[in-house]
């Protein structure tokens, strides 16, 4: 377990660049999820720290020490592959005892070692199997035991859950999750997909085309996005450009405040926006809107509605969770509150 | 039509074991037979004169046996050995020419031996190896070489490198990796590989009859003056030991290379 700096790591496949100038700190213990679309580099990220593949420039530190001219057999990051790549020939005991046979640890030590790793992955008694007689959930599991088992400095996960069936996904989060929290291993682990990234990590850094958009926890990144990049990835998000705004809507308090970001958007999240068929008594932290509903979907426990408001110039995105029923062409007064908003940088 | 399909495949079934096993059925008679005589469906004698003959060690049968298993082992050891980094090559890595050394390999079965072999022939005897047992064991590389390093090739192919980067980022050295991950995995095509040459070197005659210049007598050149002058029933007793030879040698290989569980898995070739 340790603390791993990357300094400016660069990378260039063919003159093109997948890695550029890319900086992360991860404490010791902290599980990081790397979140991007696939091509953006985080596969290559997590080679380069384990060091199959070799960097272009930067550092990677772990624990203060350089390691990036170690090889990897001697660097102590492992690296659990989307394909679980379980030794075909080794059952599940020698699998996992793989790493401890290897640096010469005693047989008896080793089988205490798979018995308790075998506990820790909820499969005890599967010693003997081969990796033919598991199931893929099966085999993700051992992966993950065979890859504590030689005590890694980091954990890198590859796309730990995408391979499974959607009613193991849930399973593998929670058993993940449960290890992280037992063994306070320092973890990385790239995904795609947002819900895993935000289920199961305590900071999620967001890349896009070898570049980190944003490094935070789940919750800073969901309200406090610092471009529309992040902001999208996270879900829906209603956009508006401070210079549009009419001064009349304005609460004139915020006014003074506003005038630095002139050039910014503002974003709220559709479901931070209240519908009202009233207008509400002035405060300095809502923006009152008037608007027009223009479409309501209804699904279940919310109503989907978007909303025309002459006064931005566009239509709003607004979850409401009350079941409030306004029909299509009403007038409506849209609350804004301001402390949830973001502002990004046009 | 299940039925109708399933007795095409039983007549088929039968119609492949004969055409295979009534030449040998054939041999077996030959072999014991002491009076055979047109038209008679059977011989009228059985005899086992053909097989003291071969066991007689005056007529240097069992030496000859010898000499093949022998020459047919150290080629099957040495051209494992060239064809395991070659496959390696060939099978993961991507490097200029690849394509121009693929066809290079495939050579020595494209071009008929006899045509180099002159050429060979002179040089081996510059060089002191012709007439010698390396010189043809060297000798035998030639056609044996493109057929396993094609099978090594696909065989890692088959595995990629991944294996070998999964037991790296747990902490196993280069040896530590080949012994324990890739050894194993590539054994089944080794074995494929292995039967294929020792076959090839075993059977060899024009490059042994001409390497050896004389001197190194394999089974093969025993066996094919029997053929030629038409002495079936001793030609059939050679030829049954020849089939069993190699039939011995593919068992022993199966049993050191093939792990049992391996079997099963579908890396298995």
């Amino acid at each position: 377990m340790s603390r791993i700096e990357i300094k400016n790591l660069t990378k260039k496949f063919d003159s093109k660049n997948i890695l550029k100038d890319l900086n992360l700190n991860i404490e010791q213990g902290e599980m990081v999820a790397l979140l991007g679309p696939s091509g953006c580099g985080k596969t290559t990220t997590l080679k380069i720290i384990s060091g199959l593949l070799d960097a272009d420039q930067g550092d990677i530190k772990f624990d203060g020490k350089s390691v990036i001219d170690l090889p990897t057999e001697k660097r102590g990051a492992v690296l659990v592959f989307q394909e679980y790549l379980l030794f075909p020939h080794l059952n599940a005991a020698e699998n996992i005892a793989f790493g401890l046979k290897m640096q010469g640890v005693d047989k008896s030590i080793r089988k205490n070692r798979v018995e308790e790793l075998l506990e820790l992955v909820n499969l005890p008694g599967y010693q003997s199997r081969y990796p033919y007689e598991l199931s893929g959930g099966q085999q993700q599991r051992i992966a993950l035991a065979r890859a504590l088992a030689v005590h890694p400095k980091v954990l890198l996960l590859d796309e730990p859950i995408s391979n499974l069936d959607a009613n193991l996904r849930e399973e593998m989060r929670d058993l993940i999750r449960k290890i992280h929290e037992e063994k306070q291993m320092t973890t990385i682990f790239v995904t795609h997909d947002r819900e895993e990234a935000l289920l199961v990590a305590d900071k999620i850094a967001v890349m896009k085309d070898g570049n980190l958009e944003q490094v935070g926890i789940p919750e800073e990144l969901y309200r406090n996005p610092v471009n529309r990049y992040v902001a999208d990835f996270f879900g829906q998000a209603n956009y508006i450009k401070i210079s549009q705004i009419n001064k009349d809507v304005f609460p004139a308090d915020k006014m003074r405040e506003y005038k630095h970001k002139k050039n910014k958007i503002l974003m709220l999240r559709p479901e931070f926006i209240h519908l009202s068929k009233e207008k509400l008594e002035y405060n300095k932290n809502i923006l009152v809107l008037k608007g027009e509903i223009e479409k309501r979907s209804y699904a279940g426990e919310r109503i989907y509605y978007q909303v025309k408001v002459n006064a931005v110039n566009s239509s709003l995105r607004v979850i409401d969770f009350k079941l409030s029923s306004y029909d299509q062409g009403s007038t409506v007064y849209l609350e804004l509150p301001l402390n949830k908003a973001a502002y990004l940088e046009n | 039509m299940k039925e109708k399909r399933s007795i095409y495949k039983i007549i088929s079934i039968y119609a492949l074991v004969f055409l295979f096993a009534f030449p040998i059925l054939l041999l077996f008679i030959w072999a014991f037979s002491g009076r055979w005589s047109w038209p008679n469906l059977l011989p009228q004698t059985l005899s086992l004169s053909g097989w003291r003959y071969f066991f007689n060690p005056a007529n240097g049968a069992l030496e000859s046996l010898a000499t093949s298993v022998i020459i047919g082992i150290a080629v099957t050891f040495i051209t494992l050995l060239i064809s395991i980094p070659a496959g390696k090559a060939m099978g993961l890595y991507e490097f200029p020419g690849k394509e121009i050394i693929k066809i290079l390999i495939l050579a020595p079965i494209i071009i008929p031996p006899l045509a180099v072999t002159m050429g060979i022939h002179i040089n081996f005897m510059r060089l002191g190896l012709a007439d010698k047992f390396i010189g043809v064991i060297l000798v035998h590389l030639i056609p044996t070489l493109p057929y396993s390093i094609r099978i090594m090739t696909h065989t890692f192919e088959g595995i990629s490198g991944k294996f070998e980067d999964q037991a790296r980022v747990l902490g196993a050295g280069p040896m530590q990796r080949f012994w324990h991950i890739t050894l194993p995995l590539i054994s089944p095509g080794l074995f494929s590989a292995g039967i294929l040459v020792f076959i090839i070197s075993f059977s060899q005659y024009l490059l042994t009859f001409l390497i050896g210049g004389g001197r190194i007598i394999t089974f093969t050149m025993v066996l094919f003056p029997l053929v030629n002058s038409g002495d079936r029933m001793l030609s059939s007793v050679y030829s049954l030991v020849f089939i069993a030879a190699a039939l011995i040698f593919t068992l022993l290989m199966e049993r050191v290379l093939v792990n049992t569980e391996q079997r099963k898995d579908h890396f298995y070739i």
